[in-house]
């Protein structure tokens, strides 16, 4: 064998020894960019499977658009080809949420499978939709599924719901949701309870979870909802004021009540009566017309206007009583 | 040197002559800017239609490109130009590399006009265009080298239509050999970062770097191979 033979050997294995260790650390790297990678089908399409799925996608719509009812069979059609668009581009939000939303009504279990492949993608794994939109079919299962176990499908639907509010950027209005099908949970386990006592006890406990565990509410990435928004403050004082008036007997809900009127609503003031709020210089409650605490008025009896508070009254100069622990704050 | 690059230059400025050739970079784009109108069709994924379709026009022109290799070698080969140039004081190696060069650099500059145009049209679409997406159209650029030493390995021993041939399933499955387990031999799969570029992930400089020296190294390997064979094959 001929000496540039010889070189030309020994190039080829230093160059094919180097490159092995190269492409096995590319390998690496590219699982770690994208740990989708290893779900993309094995099928041979040289590097255009993202673009099939974009052209599937598209036949996939137009297919959607000649179902006039969802059965059974077309049902079958939809799932399989959802998988298939999805096997090319696992990343694909627009595929679970639109099959989903199509299987839900006659196929709920395959629109669940499909938002479950969904939340173990790394594209699509913190994207609370997938989970809360999983949550509802269950949810809708109760109502519309007469077969199917209530009990199981709520709970389901709780567990979901419970994984969507650990996402990043979850709307608050979904708490309200979990509260309610939780409170269901329990009266369906326990048919004696009151709905609206139970709902008030789910919110307490929510809340106080909440406080303590850091999995809760991120508003957005690093970012804690650990404070009580309006919307959430609302919610649950229309609820006080219902059990108030529709099962004022209930000690529990009395209790819970009386427990978060003392907590999260501290900084208002609400009527003894029926738990409505008053504004400062109110005398009478505009709900249920019982005399209330008034508070925010100047102390001079012949001023006795709403002060805007500080150390004077802004209408007639008399000095106000700052309390006690204002003063230490 | 000067014999490489003459050859090199050579099929440049054949290959580059060609007017079809511009002709066909044009079409490419306006078919990525035609992808912008799919909004309706694609329910609003119409940025995902018009990266997949440029990452994948850029590869078709790749690939296209160096399988022109596979017409040019054997061609020469038959028609003694090869002779003629061989009769030189010029090396078998030295026209294979030389080959390989042009043939490198034409894919090269296709690809990039395709890719410039491409992130024109995406800036006018869906605004500046991420790091990434540049990187993974590096990358695939970057995937010339290691095609065309595919394209010439096997255009060193075979005809036109069967060196065309093998080729194109050799180049198509070297992107799915990924998929065999263990198989880290050849791997045309490690330029195509267009998924992770697309949903934003991100790509290291170190990496395109990585694939760059993968492309060389394949390049090498094939060559040595290329010319182990040309050599003994009676012109």
């Amino acid at each position: 064998m001929s000496k540039s033979n010889i070189i030309k050997i020994l190039i080829f294995i230093l160059a094919v020894g180097l490159n092995v260790k190269t492409i096995q650390s590319i390998h690496n790297d590219q699982k770690a960019i994208n740990s989708d990678r290893e779900l993309v089908t094995k099928m041979p399409m040289a590097s255009f499977h993202k673009f099939w799925a974009d052209v599937k996608w598209m036949l996939y719509i137009q297919y959607m658009g000649s179902i006039d009812l969802t059965t059974d069979k077309n049902s079958k059609d939809l799932f399989e080809e959802a998988k298939s668009i999805l096997d090319l581009d696992p990343g694909f939000y627009k595929v679970y949420e639109i099959s989903a939303l199509m299987l839900s009504a006659k196929t709920p279990d395959y629109a669940v499978e499909l938002l479950e492949r969904g939340q173990k993608t790394q594209e699509n794994k913190d994207d609370w939709r997938l989970y809360q939109l999983a949550g509802n079919i269950r949810h809708q299962e109760t109502f519309f599924n007469k077969k199917a176990n209530r009990l199981d499908k709520i709970q389901d639907a709780i567990g979901y719901y419970r994984q969507a509010l650990t996402k990043p950027g979850v709307m608050p209005v979904l708490e309200k949701t979990y509260i309610k099908i939780k409170a269901q949970e329990r009266y369906e386990q326990d048919k004696n309870l009151n709905l609206l006592v139970a709902e008030l006890q789910e919110w307490d406990k929510y809340i106080n979870e909440k406080a303590l565990s850091p999995e809760y509410g991120m508003e957005a990435e690093g970012d804690m909802m650990l404070s009580v928004d309006e919307d959430t403050k609302s919610n649950i004082l229309n609820l006080i004021q219902r059990i108030k008036r529709e099962v004022p007997e209930d000690l529990t809900g009395k209790n819970t009540s009386q427990k978060l009127l003392k907590s999260i609503f501290r900084d208002i003031k609400t009527c003894g009566t029926c738990y409505v709020e008053y504004r400062a210089g109110d005398k009478f409650c505009s709900n249920c017309s019982n005399p209330v605490k008034t508070f925010g008025t100047c102390p001079n009896a012949q001023c006795g206007k709403v002060h805007s508070g500080g150390k004077f009254c802004q209408h007639c100069g008399t000095g106000l009583k700052v309390s006690k622990a204002r003063k230490k704050r | 040197m000067d014999e490489i690059f003459a050859i090199a230059s050579s099929l440049w400025k054949r290959l580059l002559g060609v007017k079809v050739v511009y002709f066909l970079t044009a079409c490419a784009i306006t078919l990525i800017a035609i992808t912008n109108l799919y909004d309706v069709l694609m329910i609003g994924e119409n940025r995902a239609l018009m990266v997949d379709t440029g990452m994948m026009l850029v590869t078709a022109a790749a690939m296209l490109t160096v399988i022109s290799l596979a017409f040019d070698i054997p061609k020469e080969l038959q028609s003694g130009v090869a002779s003629v140039l061989l009769a030189k004081p010029l090396g078998r190696t030295h026209y294979l590399i030389g080959k390989l060069m042009g043939i490198s650099w034409v894919g090269i500059f296709i690809t990039g006009l395709i890719s410039i145009g491409f992130l024109v049209i995406y800036s006018i679409s869906h605004g500046t265009p991420g790091q990434e997406l540049v990187k993974a159209l590096v990358l695939i650029c970057l995937s010339v080298i290691p095609m065309a030493s595919v394209v010439l390995l096997f255009s060193s021993f075979l005809n036109e239509a069967v060196a065309a041939t093998i080729s194109t399933v050799a180049i198509w499955l070297g992107y799915s050999l990924f998929a065999l387990k263990g198989f880290t031999l050849y791997d045309l799969s490690v330029f195509n970062m267009g998924a992770e570029a697309f949903y934003g992930y991100e790509i290291s400089t170190f990496f395109v770097v990585k694939a760059a020296f993968s492309a060389l190294l394949t390049a090498v390997s094939f060559l040595c191979l290329t010319s182990f064979i040309f050599n003994k094959r009676d012109l």
